[in-house]
């Protein structure tokens, strides 16, 4: 039987990371797509041409009259001249500060390709461990936004402080 | 060390062999739609400068020099990737001596660190190419961002930058008309799986590459889990519809691949896609003992890479037309099973 609704018979085995700890799992097909991946994803190609209609719906949208426009951004890349519009044929950046050129827009794809915009693996050694308090203070960031937009002031100005606390120790170091 | 498809220890199992592959960007040059000629030669050689320095491992192969034929051979292993072959720009292939590890220098990403393993060898694969990461991470700086991980040209690609994927062979459930379901269910589960020379290519010979589609947002670790969880769940899908064969339609697997033996060891004249078909079931006819034929010396899987067309012609030593190739797979593959 089915170890998370108890209901339907356990047909798929997995593994999965619970707490740092590796956990056996037996689930029903259900389940086991529920917890495997949250939403559907098909081809390469077609997750591209879902990002650009996404893109082109919420960026680009003429308000009111309810009209997709074409994205007609005329962004150019500081570093490598890279246009929006080439990256959007072509579907190559020209280099690592596109990704920081076209900022908004790579957010909405990684959203859209990835599922995620948190890298969670391996980092390169050099970075040592300045880039762990550069990631906790980036997630306490995200946190505080959304305290933010609940209005919970008290746990805001708490998140706050911890990332002022973060940021000191790093510019120290 | 032998090459992962001489090892003997497969023949007998769904994963036929195990890959990762690892992109990274040097951060001081362009991607390489941005780069100049002469960005891509001085690319080429600090990274090459920094895994030789690293230790003498790899031995370094002109890719763009080498004869078609050879390039075809190192396609048909899988070691370089068709992408590899496009373009006009510098490149390096660097390449361990077992031909398990190799590393392709402007291919769509700067640096592609790639670990072949025979079998499930998974995580094997991912330490070897991790260690190798870390060796040229010692002398150039990658591209790498805070939150988004490793920079790569495809933001398919950012993250960890990681794919791996396994080769599994699956020809009951192919006979039984339910990889097509099979594949359209796995592709909820965040994995891709295509024929075995990629995308758009006909399957042939049962056998799958099955690979992870996302490479951010989870661990490598976590990735490479999610893998093997699909994998082994696919299989034991193919194990039930190996039994189900078995028990209800036997006669027809026995007469599948006591054709396919007959065919393999008289033919005249023979195309790789139908002799990788024969080739699968005869792979299928020992594991289920149904086959009472002296097993050949090489692994099956092996037999389906010398016939490929690159194999073929860099074996006989001449460009030959299809229809010479043909001949020559007909022979080879007598040679082999009429004995
Ligand atoms: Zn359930
Ligand atoms: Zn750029």
């Amino acid at each position: 039987m089915c170890e998370k609704c108890n209901t339907k018979p356990a047909s798929v085995h997995m593994q999965q990371f619970l707490g740092g700890q590796k956990v056996e799992l037996h689930l029903c097909q259900d389940c086991a797509f529920k917890i495997e991946n949250p939403e559907m994803l098909g081809s390469l190609e077609n997750i591209f041409k879902g990002f650009l209609d996404q893109l082109n719906t919420k960026y680009f949208n003429n308000a009111g009259t309810g009209k997709v426009q074409q994205v007609r951004s005329t962004k150019v890349c500081s570093r490598c001249n890279m246009t929006f519009d080439k990256f959007k044929t072509g579907g190559r950046l020209g280099c690592d500060v596109c990704y920081q050129s076209f900022a908004k827009e790579v957010e909405v794809l990684l959203k859209n390709v990835q599922g995620s915009t948190r890298h969670e693996g391996k980092y390169p050694r050099r970075m040592g461990a300045g880039i762990l308090s550069k990631r906790q203070v980036s997630e306490l960031r995200s946190q505080l936004k959304s305290a933010i937009e609940i209005e919970n002031f008290e746990e805001a100005a708490r998140l706050r402080d911890e990332i002022r606390a973060l940021e000191s120790t790093e510019v120290t170091q | 060390m032998t090459p992962w498809y001489q090892e003997a220890l497969t023949d007998e199992n769904e994963i036929l062999s195990s890959r990762v592959r690892l992109a990274r960007n040097i951060k001081r040059y362009p991607f390489r739609r941005k780069m100049t000629s002469s960005d891509a030669a001085a690319m080429v050689s600090e990274a090459s400068e920094a895994v030789t320095m690293a230790g003498n491992f790899f031995r370094k192969l002109e890719i763009q020099t080498l004869a078609k034929t050879e390039q075809t051979v190192f396609l048909e292993k899988h070691i370089i990737s068709p992408e590899f072959l496009n373009g006009n720009l510098p490149k390096g292939l660097l390449i361990s001596d077992d031909q398990n590890v190799s590393i392709m220098l402007n291919e769509e990403d700067h640096v592609r660190i790639q670990a072949i393993k025979p079998g499930e060898g998974l995580t094997l694969a991912y330490e070897t190419a991790g260690q190798i990461d870390d060796l040229i991470e010692e002398r150039v700086e990658f591209a790498f961002h805070t939150d988004y991980g490793y920079l790569t040209a495809c933001p398919t690609n950012t993250g960890t930058g990681l794919r791996a994927s396994y080769m599994i062979h699956l020809p009951c459930l192919t006979k039984s008309d339910l990889s097509n379901n099979l594949l359209q269910q796995i592709t909820k589960f965040g994995v891709a799986i295509r024929g075995i020379y990629g995308e758009g290519t006909a399957p042939m010979g049962s056998i799958y590459q099955i690979s992870n589609q996302k490479t951010l947002g989870k661990s490598e670790e976590e990735i490479i889990l999610s893998l093997q969880n699909v994998t082994r769940n696919v299989i034991s899908n193919e194990q039930k519809a190996r039994e189900t064969l078995l028990t209800t339609r036997k006669s027809y697997l026995e007469d599948a691949i006591y054709r396919a033996y007959g065919i393999l060891s008289n033919a005249r004249m023979i195309s790789a896609k139908e002799a990788m078909d024969l080739l699968s079931d005869i792979r299928l006819g020992f594991i289920t003992k149904i086959l009472d034929a002296p097993k050949p010396a090489k692994q099956i899987y092996q037999i389906m890479m010398e016939i490929q067309p690159g194999h073929l012609q860099r074996n006989a030593g001449e460009e030959m037309s299809e229809q010479e190739r043909d001949i020559t797979r007909a022979a080879y593959l007598r040679e082999i099973f009429s004995s």
